[in-house]
C-alpha cells in the first residue's frame, strides 16, 4: 500500500500533513502574505521530508490558507485579496452585528465542504481530465467574463446604474500598465510602477478597509459589546447554518472547480461568481451587502474548491491551473516531484494523485480544529473599542499593501481610492463591482483579442460558447424586468460629487488614451469609459431632480488617516501609524499613557515585518533616515 | 545527464580559474552588501534562477552580505531602472533579467527606459534552450513537413521574447506562422492540446510535459549551443534559414537564445568591483551550493562568463547595421508572417 502511494511511512506523510495543515492556518491568518508567498516561505521546511512527503506538505499548507483567511476577513474586515472581498461583504457586516462567531462557523463548514468536493472532483477527473481541459478555450472565457460583467447587477442591490458606473471603473482600472498586445504602457503617466497594473491591495485598502474603518460605529451599548464574543457553540451553530444552504455550497463549489481548472483565469472570479450565484438565488431575512450568512458560504466554498480543480491541469499535464499552481509547480520539482501524464498512469505515479487528493481532503477537515481552537480568542480582539481597532486595521491593511508593492506609489494609489471609497460610501454606491470588473477586466480584453486572432467567425461554431451566451441574453432580460433601474439610492449632495468626480475621471482616461495610446490599445478602455462617463452623467442628473434627500453618514478621524497616509512617503509606515494610532486612540479618548504603548507595541511588530521579514527596502532606508541617524548609528 | 553537465562545468571552472589572484580580487566584496534585484515575481523562473545564484555567490563571498529583491515589471525594466539609479556608494547592486529588454532596446522599444550598454555584463546564468515544436495531432513530425503544410500556423507567443523569436523565425524561414501575442503558459499549453494552435515556441524545458505526454514534437532548435545530447538531431535555426538570409544576423539571433536569465551590475559600479563581480560568478556557478539548487530546482545549469556576455551583447547592441537588419526581418515576419514568396532579406 505504501509503495502505491509512494510513500515512506505513514507517520512521516502524517506529520508532513499536519505540520503543513497548522503552517498554512498560520498563513491565512496574516494579511498580506497569502498562499503564493506562503508556498515560498515554506520551501525550506519541505526539504526535510521526502519528496511525496514534501508534496502532501505544501499542498496540506495551500489546502487551508483561505480557510484561516476568512477569520481577519470576517472578524476585523481586513482583506488581502480580490477573493477575500467577496467574503467581507457580508462577513464583516455579521460581526459588526455581535454574530462574528457564527460567520466563521459558516465560513469554516463551506470551506471544508468545498475543499473535500474540490479534491474529490480532483479523482474524477482523471478519467476525463483531456477533454475536460481543453474543451475552453478563449471564446468561452470571453463569455465567462461576459457573463461576469453581467453579475454586476447581483451586486448592486443598492441601485443598478451605481453599480454598473462602479463595474466600468474597476474594468478601466485593470487596463492600467503595459499592454503587450499592442506594446503600450497605458496610463501609467510615468510611473514605472504602474506597468504592472494597479496592485491589488492597494484598492482593497483604498476602496473598503479606510472608508468602512472610518464609518466603523462605537458600541452603544454594553449588550452589543458583549456580542463580540463569541464561543465554540456560536461557530459550532454557524457551521450547521451551512448545512440549510447545500445548494449554494454545491454550485459554488462546482463554480471553483470549473473556473480553477482553467488555466489563466483568475481564481478570485470563481469567489465572485459564486457570490453573485448566491445574491440571485437565495432568499434571506438579512439582504445581501448587510450580512447575509448565503454570502460568505458561497464565495469560501468556491474559494477552496477551487484547488481541487486546479490541480487537474497542474498535476496532470504541467499546466498551472493559478497563479499558486504555478509556484507550485516550481517548488514540486524542487523536492523532487515530477508532474504530468505519469499522475495518470497506474504502472507509474497515480498512487500520488491519490495521495495529494487525499492530503486536500484531510487538511480540510484537520483545520477545523485547528480553527475551533483560536476563535474564541481571536474574536475577542473585535470586541475592543471601535478606537482601539480603526488605526491598527487601517494600518495593517496598507502594510499589506507595501508588502505586495513596495513602493511609494502604493500610498499614492491608496489615498486616490480611499478618497473614491469614501465618495461611494456617502453616496451609498456598491463597491464590490469595481473589484469584478478589476478582475474580469484584462480577462475580457485579452480574451477578446485571442477570440479574434484565433478563430474569426468560426467562434459561432462552438456550441459551448453559444450556450453560455444564450444564458447570458436571458438573464440580462430578466435583470431588466425585474427591478427599478433608474433609482439613486443615496443622498444627493455625495451622489452629485461622485457622479461628477468619476464623470470627470472618465473622461481623463478618454483624453490620455486618445492623446497617448494607439488605435488598438484605446480601444477597450474608451469604450468602457464612454459608456461609464453616460452614466454618470445620467445618475447626476437624476441626483440633481431627486426629491429624496436621505441623511449621510457620518465618519470620524478622517483628517488623522488622511495626514498619516500622507506622511507614510516622509516617514515611513511605522512612525506614520504609530502617529497615527496615538492621535485617534487620544481622540477617541483613551488615556494617553497606554496609547503610546500599544502604538509602539504595533509599531515594532510592524517594523519587524516590513523591514525584515518581508525586506522593504523603502522603509528601512525611511526608518534608517529619521531613526538610526537619530540614535547615532 | 544535468548531474554530469554540472560536473563538467565545474571542472571546467576549475581549470581555468586561477584561485591565488580569485581570491584577491573577491576580497573587494568583502565586507559590503550585494543587493541583487531580480526581474521577476516570487517563485517564477527568473527568480528561481535567481536565488540558485545566490546560494552559490553565499557559499563563495561568506564576509559578504547578500540580499535578494524581487522587483517584476514591465517585462524585466524596473529591476534594470532600479540598478540604473544605483550609486557608487552604499550596496553593490546587481540587475537580473532576461531576454526581452535586450529584443525591447535592439528593437528601439518605448519600453526601453533603460541603457543595457552603461551596465557592466557579471553572466548569465543559463542558456534559453529556445526550440520550435508542433503538435503532434497535425501529423507532422519535421520542419520540411512542417513548411510544406499551405497555411499559417497558428503560433500563441507566450512572453516578448516568445513573440519576436516567433517573428524572425517566420522571417527567416519558410514557415509561415500567425503569432498571437500575450498568451500565457497555460492557455498556450491548452490550445495546443485542444489543436486551435499549431506551434509554440518556447525553452524546451517548459514544453518538456506537453512533448513527454506525446501531445507536441521538436522540429527547430533556435539556439546553437547548451542543449542537452538528445537533442542532437534536431536541426538548428542556421540548418533552415533561408539560403538568403545574412549568416551574421543568423549568429546574433544564436547568441541571443543562447544566453538566459542575464546579471548585470550597475552602471555606477566600480571597474575592480565588477572584475570581483564577474570571478565570484564564475565561482558561484561552479560551486557545489549553486549545482545543488540547480539540481533541485529542475534548472539549466548552462552558465556564461561575463566576458562572452559582453562581447555577445556589444555585437548585439553596438552594431547599428546588425540591429537595423534584424529591425527589418522583423518588420517582414510581421507583414506576412513570413509569406512563402517573401523574401526578407531585402531591405
Amino acid at each position: 500500500m505504501l509503495e502505491f502511494f509512494g510513500l515512506e511511512s505513514w507517520s512521516t506523510a502524517l506529520l508532513a500533513l499536519t505540520a503543513g495543515t497548522a503552517i498554512g492556518f498560520v498563513v491565512g491568518l496574516v494579511p498580506g502574505i497569502g498562499g503564493r508567498t506562503g508556498l515560498i516561505l515554506c520551501l525550506p521546511l519541505a526539504t526535510f521530508f521526502p519528496p511525496y512527503e514534501a508534496a502532501i506538505f505544501l499542498f496540506s499548507m495551500h489546502a487551508v490558507v483561505n480557510t484561516s483567511g476568512s477569520i481577519p476577513n470576517i472578524a476585523f474586515g481586513i482583506p488581502s485579496s480580490a477573493a477575500d472581498m467577496a467574503t467581507i461583504i457580508d462577513g464583516y457586516p455579521l460581526a459588526k452585528m455581535g454574530r462574528a462567531g457564527e460567520a466563521l462557523g459558516a465560513s469554516l463548514s463551506a470551506s471544508a465542504i468545498g475543499g473535500v468536493l474540490g479534491a474529490l472532483a480532483f479523482l474524477l477527473a482523471i478519467p476525463i481530465a483531456q477533454p475536460l481541459v481543453t474543451s475552453f478555450g478563449p471564446p468561452e472565457f470571453l463569455m465567462l467574463a461576459i457573463l461576469g460583467i453581467a453579475m454586476v447587477s447581483s451586486l448592486s442591490q443598492e441601485g443598478l446604474i451605481p453599480g454598473l458606473i462602479v463595474g466600468a471603473l474597476g474594468v478601466v482600472a485593470s487596463t492600467v500598465g503595459v499592454d503587450f498586445r499592442s506594446g503600450e504602457a497605458r496610463f501609467t503617466f510615468g510611473w514605472l510602477e504602474l506597468w504592472d497594473g494597479v496592485g491589488l491591495p492597494a484598492i482593497v485598502c483604498g476602496l473598503f478597509v479606510i472608508p468602512e474603518m472610518l464609518a466603523l460605529k462605537p458600541f452603544d451599548t454594553d449588550s452589543q459589546k458583549r456580542a463580540t464574543t463569541t464561543s465554540i457553540a456560536d461557530v459550532a451553530r454557524g457551521m450547521l447554518v451551512t448545512f440549510n444552504h447545500l445548494r449554494v455550497v454545491a454550485v459554488s463549489s462546482w463554480y471553483g472547480i470549473v473556473i480553477g481548472f482553467m488555466p489563466s483565469l483568475g481564481s478570485s472570479i470563481s469567489a465572485w461568481l459564486s457570490y453573485g450565484y448566491a445574491a440571485r438565488t437565495t432568499r434571506t431575512e438579512i439582504p445581501f451587502g448587510q450580512g447575509a450568512i448565503a454570502g460568505v458560504i458561497a464565495p469560501e466554498a468556491a474559494n477552496n474548491s477551487k484547488e481541487g480543480g486546479a490541480m487537474i491541469p497542474t498535476l496532470f499535464f504541467g499546466i498551472p491551473g493559478s497563479s499558486s499552481m504555478a509556484i507550485m509547480m516550481g517548488l514540486l520539482a524542487f523536492v523532487g516531484v515530477a508532474v504530468g501524464p505519469n499522475l495518470l498512469d497506474w504502472n507509474r505515479d497515480l498512487g500520488l494523485s491519490f495521495s495529494l487528493a487525499g492530503a486536500v481532503i484531510l487538511s480540510n477537515l484537520v483545520v477545523i480544529p485547528m480553527f475551533l481552537l483560536v476563535i474564541p480568542t481571536l474574536v475577542r480582539f473585535s470586541s475592543i473599542r471601535r478606537e482601539g481597532i480603526v488605526p491598527f486595521a487601517i494600518a495593517l491593511s496598507i502594510m499589506a499593501a507595501l508588502i505586495d508593492t513596495p513602493r511609494i506609489i502604493t500610498v499614492v494609489l491608496i489615498a486616490i481610492f480611499a478618497v473614491i471609497g469614501i465618495g461611494m460610501k456617502l453616496a451609498n454606491w456598491p463597491r464590490a463591482p469595481f473589484i469584478l470588473g478589476y478582475v474580469i477586466g484584462d480577462m475580457a480584453e485579452a480574451s477578446w483579442f485571442h477570440t479574434q486572432q484565433i478563430y474569426g467567425w468560426k467562434v459561432l461554431q462552438r456550441p459551448l460558447t453559444i450556450g453560455i451566451a444564450l444564458f447570458i441574453v436571458g438573464w440580462l432580460i430578466y435583470v431588466v424586468r425585474s427591478r427599478p433601474v433608474l433609482h439613486i439610492p443615496g443622498p444627493r449632495i455625495p451622489t452629485l460629487a461622485t457622479s461628477g468626480g468619476l464623470l470627470v475621471g472618465f473622461g481623463v482616461v478618454i483624453l490620455t488614451a486618445f492623446r497617448s495610446i494607439n488605435l488598438a490599445g484605446r480601444t477597450f478602455p474608451v469604450a468602457v469609459s464612454i459608456f461609464g462617463a453616460a452614466l454618470c452623467a445620467l445618475i447626476a442628473w437624476l441626483a440633481f431632480r431627486s426629491k429624496d434627500d436621505p441623511p449621510v453618514e457620518e465618519l470620524a478621524h478622517v483628517w488623522i488617516a488622511a495626514i498619516a497616509i500622507l506622511a507614510i512617503p516622509y516617514f515611513g509606515l511605522t512612525v506614520s501609524s504609530m502617529a497615527m494610532a496615538v492621535a485617534m486612540l487620544i481622540a477617541g479618548g483613551a488615556n494617553i499613557y497606554k496609547s503610546i504603548l500599544a502604538a509602539l507595541a504595533f509599531g515594532a511588530l510592524q517594523f519587524t515585518l516590513l523591514a525584515w521579514l518581508f525586506d522593504i527596502v523603502v522603509e528601512r532606508e525611511i526608518i534608517g533616515r529619521f531613526a538610526w541617524r537619530f540614535l547615532g548609528f | 545527464m544535468r548531474v554530469l553537465q554540472a560536473f563538467l562545468v565545474s571542472f571546467a571552472a576549475i581549470l581555468t580559474a586561477a584561485p591565488a589572484s580569485a581570491q584577491a580580487d573577491l576580497a573587494a566584496l568583502e565586507g559590503r552588501t550585494v543587493r541583487l534585484v531580480i526581474g521577476g515575481s516570487p517563485g517564477n523562473d527568473t527568480d528561481r534562477y535567481g536565488r540558485a545564484f545566490i546560494e552559490g555567490l553565499k557559499a563563495v563571498l561568506p564576509g559578504t552580505t547578500i540580499l535578494a529583491q524581487n522587483l517584476n515589471g514591465g517585462g524585466g525594466a524596473l529591476a534594470l531602472v532600479e540598478a540604473m539609479a544605483a550609486t557608487g556608494t552604499g550596496p553593490i547592486t546587481l540587475a537580473l533579467t532576461h531576454s526581452t529588454p535586450v529584443y525591447a532596446q535592439i528593437f528601439g522599444s518605448d519600453l526601453a527606459v533603460y541603457d543595457l550598454n552603461a551596465f557592466h555584463w557579471i553572466g548569465a546564468l543559463t542558456n534559453n534552450q529556445r526550440v520550435l515544436a508542433v503538435r503532434t495531432s497535425l501529423g507532422v513530425t519535421d520542419f520540411a513537413g512542417l513548411a510544406a503544410l499551405d497555411r499559417a500556423l497558428v503560433a500563441p507567443a507566450s512572453g516578448t521574447a516568445a513573440e519576436i523569436e516567433a517573428t524572425l523565425v517566420a522571417a527567416m524561414t519558410p514557415l509561415r506562422l500567425h503569432i498571437v501575442p500575450d498568451v500565457d503558459d497555460g492557455l498556450r499549453a491548452t490550445l495546443l492540446m485542444s489543436g486551435d494552435a499549431d506551434v509554440a515556441i518556447g525553452s524546451q524545458i517548459s514544453l518538456v510535459p506537453l512533448i513527454e505526454a506525446g501531445q507536441l514534437v521538436m522540429v527547430l532548435r533556435l539556439g546553437s549551443a547548451g542543449y542537452p545530447p538528445g537533442l542532437d538531431a534536431v536541426p538548428t535555426l542556421r540548418d533552415l534559414a533561408r539560403p538568403e538570409i545574412s549568416r551574421e544576423i543568423i549568429g546574433l539571433t544564436e547568441s541571443l537564445n543562447n544566453l538566459g536569465r542575464l546579471v548585470l551590475a550597475a552602471p555606477a559600479t566600480d571597474p575592480a568591483i565588477v572584475e570581483a563581480l564577474r570571478l565570484a560568478f564564475d565561482a558561484a556557478m561552479a560551486h557545489p551550493a549553486t549545482i545543488a539548487a540547480y539540481e533541485g530546482g529542475d534548472l539549466v545549469l548552462a552558465p556564461t562568463p561575463g566576458a562572452a556576455v559582453e562581447a555577445a551583447m556589444r555585437g548585439l547592441l553596438g552594431n547599428a547595421s546588425a540591429r537595423e537588419v534584424l529591425v527589418g526581418y522583423l518588420a517582414c515576419g510581421e507583414r506576412e508572417g513570413g509569406a512563402a514568396d517573401e523574401d526578407c532579406s531585402r531591405p
